[in-house]
């Protein structure tokens, strides 16, 4: 075969039936017995082709499913586009609900506050602090220095309920000795029941409830209602453990 | 060539209204070229059912992407072209491509008229030989028969749709041409 058959017939075969090829290719094929029966045996293949591969059936698809796609995906769109906004307000109260779980009791605990209200009293004396429902008893000597055994960690909620102080004569302080954390804060640094301003294990529990929650919606799975119970919880979480 | 350029012009309006998000107007070029992306999807790809997703996720991202139409091509190329791409995208799947390479969707391509007559039977037959050596090509050369052979769109057109040179259309299309008929005369000579 010649150089300039194989040419044609190699890549000119599909172009020289349409009229697309080159005056030469023509010029060729119109001369060339060998390369007008490959353009011809080309072109015989092509229409079976094209009767094989012809569709009797048009496209079933209806335009009514095209439009419900093209809808759900602008609303989903729509949907992508808010959820960086979710998102960033999901880390946001994360983020201070970790600050307050870690760093809160510690703000407390250097609040200013007036000397012992217990040690201005001479009398009655505050004898003992007890803590229900398991009382742990708060020995307190006469004056100022105050005794918490044993610790314990309590739940600061439960304190503000149930703590109560006997004085040594059987009676009771003034309310608002057993009225909380001041009074408990007001006691001597050295000697304060630390533990009940920690965080619980119990807050913890939940802080880290709450992170996975809303990893899980970053991770664009969060529903919209979801989200708005996260965000509810943490609001009354910072409420509960703020002061005040 | 004129047809082309005539067929072109006319629709310069509907890509204009459907570019300002008018949805009728792309339903009615979606009405015009849905059959043509419909065969090149089904013969690309062999399942009806995919095929008739293809054609939703292709007319879907047209219109999402019709504000980057510049008309440098005719609509059809260009739909067509996002076809080319979902098919592709949806032949990636490994194990969709490892099953779907080798198997003949027979069951897609037999037509209801064509068993209506003894001599039909025959004309099937050989309809299914080709569609069997088609789908034993690769799948750009696959492509580009359908293309060319089928749809009537230039080399040019289809180096567009194909995302390569119009020479690298001509040399792929005579080398699957070359292919066919080998593959055909084993056919032939099986039965
Ligand atoms: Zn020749």
């Amino acid at each position: 075969m010649k150089l300039i058959c194989r040419l044609i017939t190699k890549y000119f075969s599909d172009v020289a039936q349409t009229g697309e090829s080159p005056a030469w290719v023509s010029r060729h094929i119109a001369h060339c017995a060998r390369c007008a029966a490959h353009i011809e045996a080309q072109r015989l293949m092509q229409q079976h082709i094209v009767h094989a591969l012809a569709l009797d059936d048009p496209c079933p698809v209806p335009w009514d499913a095209i439009a419900a796609r093209i809808a759900a995906q602008q609303r989903s769109h729509a949907l992508t586009v808010r959820r960086p906004v979710l998102a960033a307000a999901a880390i946001t109260a994360l983020a201070a609900i970790t600050l307050v779980v870690l760093f809160g009791p510690g703000l407390l605990r250097h609040k200013p506050v007036a000397a012992p209200v217990v040690a201005e009293r001479p009398t009655p004396v505050v004898k003992e602090i007890q803590v229900a429902p398991a009382p742990a008893t708060v020995t307190v000597s006469d004056q100022p220095r105050v005794t918490v055994s044993p610790r314990r960690r309590v739940p600061r909620q439960s304190v503000r309920r149930t703590l109560s102080v006997v004085t040594n004569n059987g009676t009771s302080v003034a309310p608002e000795i057993v009225e909380g954390r001041e009074q408990v804060a007001a006691l001597p640094a050295t000697e304060q029941s630390g533990p009940i301003d920690r965080p619980t294990q119990e807050m913890i529990d939940n802080a880290g409830s709450m992170a996975a929650d809303v990893l899980i919606g970053l991770s664009g799975q969060m529903t919209d209602e979801k989200s708005a119970e996260i965000q509810h919880t943490l609001l009354h979480l910072l409420v509960s453990v703020l002061p005040g | 060539m004129l047809e082309k350029s005539r067929e072109a012009a006319a629709e310069l309006p509907l890509i204009d209204a459907a570019r300002g998000g008018d949805l009728a107007a792309f339903s009615v070029l979606y009405e015009r070229h849905k059959d043509v992306v419909f065969q090149f999807v089904l013969r690309s790809i062999g399942r009806r059912e995919d095929a008739e997703d293809l054609v939703q996720e292709t007319f879907c991202r047209a219109w999402t992407a019709i504000g980057r139409f510049r008309g440098e091509a005719r609509f059809r190329t260009w739909v067509t072209k996002i076809a080319a791409s979902a098919c592709a995208d949806h032949l990636r799947t490994a194990a969709q491509r490892s099953r779907l390479a080798r198997e003949v969707p027979l069951e897609d391509e037999v037509m209801a008229s064509d068993l209506a007559v003894p001599d039909a039977q025959q004309a099937n037959a050989t309809r299914q030989a080709i569609i069997r050596a088609l789908h034993a090509l690769p799948l750009q050369h696959r492509q580009l028969v359908i293309l060319c052979d089928v749809q009537g769109f230039t080399s040019r057109e289809a180096a567009t749709i194909l995302g390569c040179s119009a020479v690298s259309v001509r040399v792929r299309l005579c080398r699957a041409h070359e292919q066919l008929r080998q593959l055909l005369s084993t056919d032939d000579e099986v039965q």
